[in-house]
């Protein structure tokens, strides 16, 4: 895999970092790369990227960061949140992630178009109403 | 070799250690072992020796029992040898017919089983006894010490130096192979932490040093030659010439014009400056200086300035007489060698000093330009030059941290960020090392957006050029080695420190270079700013990577310890030294090769010829010549070979009781 750090060569259409920033307000250039984070969060073992890499992705604005299946696997338990010795509240960030990977509305339910709403399972109907919304 | 004298009425003491040594060594078994040894006049124990009775009970004893020997079996050397010489002294017996055993840690500490810990008490008690039967009284080596130091180097560490020195009323003589003083540090944009330029940090020393009349300042000059000992050292200097004799109202006139133009070496060639030149504003002297091999001797200057300036001045060689010297000659910054990172190969790779040149001579615009393009990004490229890891196939490597590096690319980056916030920063790091305070540097840095990479130690980046633009590739440890590639304007290569010169300085003085070729101290800990030559110091960069803070405490510990040395005007010098029998001697010369100090040399004794010859200022005492003589003529003071064998005879002795 290669990453190219310029916009010009993988367009993103903003800084992830400075996105992150105003959704979460977390700087994420505080983050020392130590993977206390990572070493804590319960969920690791099964991500794709771990969260100190995530949190590394996203310094180099790498679009990986939004796409990767790890910010759906974390939990909020806040695990990282507490552990991390610069202050950077991973949850938040994760949760940053997810909430522009949402705003892209890359596959959105058209409620509309659904035909007998009542037998579909409701989780299922407000995970979709919270993916319009996110 | 003179008759030895055998003493026959050495009184023994035992120390009980106040149960340190009596719980485990049967005190009284010893000295009823020895009391009755050849040459024992009495054996005594006492509860503790060291204390004022068991002082006093030996001052006594030495009186009223004429003694001419003592031997005490105690604890460490380290801790009371010092204590016991001085109560022998008080008796007014020479301090050298003592012998401190010890007991404590080599018996009755080293063992639980207390038969033969008393058993190996008294073999060394009685080795002790044989050694004071051997020994000969010696008086401390006093010699008169010139009050003056040499100080090789006038970039920071040497100014420091020669200021404390002078401050101490101790005469200087600062020698600088460059026209100008101020070394490397002149040459720093900011220093940390106060933003200080480099030219001011050297020029405010250098207003102090001015102001001082005992030191003289040679510019343009070199240490040839040195001969002699501490207290005493023979120094020849050659000087070049400056061709500028004095200052004239014109000068200005007459350095513009000058018809020749040759890079700058001072800003590593960013900029160019006449064969008449200040290197920069505020240099030391204040006197521009001509460079001969540039120079056409056109005469132009001549023309503006007259007599102010002579171009058929000729070098000199000056001889002055130093008590001690102290090296602060500096170090160089590693020079990649083409193609190491693009290096020569890109117009837009350049290194760290040379970076801090372009930094400081682009003060005043909010644009950095080089080359004659804006520069929007920056790769650093950290560890170039340092913990370099040997392969077989790259010979010599710097395997060393060069310790600098990480501080000042970090602290320039936070610099960079105020002055230029458009520039994005990228850090090619293998491990990040601002130790101790500095740490508050890097975190800073990294929260105002400089983007840190590590690569692995055996994957450097690789810089290569695509489209005019200039591509850093690397390998990301922490993506778990996922490649990333990075578009830049300018790479910077952090360069790490590399010794000056040290082998030629080494031999001058004939001291001895360590690790990585840096100037080797005595003991890192216990002598840390002195040589294996007495009377020889070394500061700064020459000895070690070093930051500027670390390089100024070094020089004044070396200048302190020099003063120290000195400034009594008289040298007092422990006997423990080797001699010569010139009868026995069959000049094998084997001595003179292995001496660390170069002690050792050939003398014209009468009736005999020539033969070897011990300076006894410049002896350390190691006794590597005792072992190698094959006549036995070389003999140390405190240690005869004759004595080691009786010693060693009695110790067995002692055993097989």
């Amino acid at each position: 895999m290669e990453i190219y750090l310029e916009r010009k060569v993988k367009r993103m259409e903003f800084e992830l970092s400075e996105r992150i920033k105003m959704i979460s307000g977390e700087n994420v250039f505080k983050c020392i790369s130590c993977g206390r984070c990572t070493a804590i969060c319960p969920a690791a073992p099964f991500m794709d990227f771990k969260p100190h890499q995530i949190i590394h992705l996203v310094r180099l604005n790498d679009e990986r960061a939004v796409e990767s299946e790890a910010i759906w696997l974390c939990t909020s338990c806040m695990y990282c949140s507490e552990r991390c010795p610069r202050d950077i509240d991973v949850a938040r960030v994760m949760e940053a992630l997810r909430a522009i990977n949402l705003r892209k509305r890359k596959d959105v339910v058209a409620l509309r178009k659904l035909k007998d709403l009542k037998k579909l399972p409701p989780m299922a109907l407000v995970a979709s109403g919270r993916k319009y919304t996110g | 070799m003179s008759k030895f004298v055998e003493r026959q009425r050495i009184g023994v003491y035992v120390c009980h250690c106040g149960g340190n040594i009596s719980d485990y060594v049967d005190v009284k078994e010893v000295v009823n072992a020895v009391k009755d040894y050849p040459g024992v006049v009495l054996a005594k124990d006492f509860i503790f020796m060291c204390s004022d009775a068991g002082q006093k009970m030996i001052e006594e004893d030495i009186k009223k029992h004429n003694l001419d020997g003592v031997v005490v079996a105690a604890c460490s050397p380290k801790l009371h040898e010092m204590t016991f010489r001085n109560v022998v002294t008080r008796a007014g017996l020479n301090p050298f017919l003592f012998y401190h055993v010890n007991i404590r840690e080599q018996s009755s500490w080293a063992h639980r089983d207390r038969k033969y810990s008393t058993k190996k008490a008294i073999s060394h008690v009685l080795a002790g006894i044989e050694y004071v039967k051997l020994a000969s009284a010696l008086e401390k080596i006093r010699m008169k010490a010139e009050k003056s130091v040499l100080i090789i180097g006038g970039g920071i560490a040497g100014i420091r130096a020669a200021l404390d020195l002078s401050g101490m009323g101790i005469n200087v003589v600062l020698v600088e192979k460059e026209p100008f003083l101020g070394g490397r540090t002149a040459r720093i944009w900011r220093t940390h932490p106060n933003g200080k330029k480099g030219v001011d940090v050297v020029r405010g020393l250098i207003n102090e040093l001015k102001e001082r009349d005992n030191v003289v300042i040679l510019t343009n000059s070199e240490v040839t030659h040195v001969e002699g000992f501490v207290g005493n050292f023979k120094v020849k200097v050659h000087v070049n010439p400056r061709y500028v004799i004095k200052n004239h109202p014109r000068m200005k006139e007459a350095i513009d014009v000058c018809p020749v133009t040759v890079p700058d070496e001072f800003n590593y060639g960013l900029t160019t400056r006449k064969a008449i030149y200040y290197p920069y504003e505020g240099a030391y002297p204040e006197l521009p200086v001509i460079d001969p091999k540039a120079c056409t001797r056109c005469g132009e200057c001549v023309k503006i300035v007259g007599d102010a300036i002579d171009l058929s001045q000729k070098p000199m060689d000056l001889e002055f007489k130093v008590g001690a010297i102290v090296v602060t000659t500096g170090f160089k910054p590693y020079e990649p060698k083409p193609g190491e990172f693009g290096y020569k190969e890109y117009g837009n790779v350049i290194t760290l000093p040379v970076f801090d040149r372009l930094l400081d001579l682009s003060e005043g615009g909010n644009k950095l330009i080089y080359n004659g393009k804006e520069i929007n990004s920056i790769a650093f490229i950290y560890c170039v030059g340092s913990r370099q890891i040997p392969n077989g196939s790259n010979g010599k490597v710097n395997e060393y941290c060069s310790r600098y590096c990480c501080n000042a690319t970090i602290y320039r980056a936070s610099q960079l960020k105020r002055k230029y916030p458009h520039i994005k920063q990228y850090h090619f790091y293998r491990d990040i090392r601002t130790y101790g305070l500095n740490e508050l540097l890097y975190l800073k840095a990294g929260e105002e957006g400089a983007v840190f990479i590590k690569y692995p130690d055996e994957e450097p980046p690789k810089v290569y050029g695509e489209d005019g633009k200039l591509i850093v590739e690397s390998k990301d440890v922490v993506l778990g080695g996922d490649t990333v590639r990075t578009k830049v304007d300018l790479v910077v290569l952090v360069v790490g420190m590399e010794p000056y010169d040290t082998k030629k300085i080494s031999d001058i003085l004939s001291i001895s270079t360590g690790k990585g070729g840096f100037l080797q101290e005595a003991h890192p800990k216990l002598r840390p700013v002195e040589t294996l030559k007495s009377g020889i110091y070394i500061a700064g960069t020459a000895q070690a990577p070093r930051t500027i803070s670390e390089t100024l405490i070094s020089a004044s510990a070396a200048s302190a310890k020099a003063a120290s040395m000195l400034i009594k005007g008289e040298i007092e010098l422990e006997p423990r030294v080797a001699r010569v029998d010139p009868e026995k001697c069959n000049l094998s010369k084997r001595c003179v090769e292995v001496c660390p100090t170069g002690a050792i040399s050939f003398k014209e004794y009468e009736g005999l010829g020539t033969k070897a010859w011990v300076n006894e200022a410049m002896c350390i005492g190691c006794g590597a010549c005792t072992a190698v003589c094959p006549t036995e003529a070389i003999q140390l003071n405190t240690l005869k070979t004759t004595q080691i064998k009786r010693m060693i005879e009695a110790a067995i002795k002692g055993l097989e009781r």
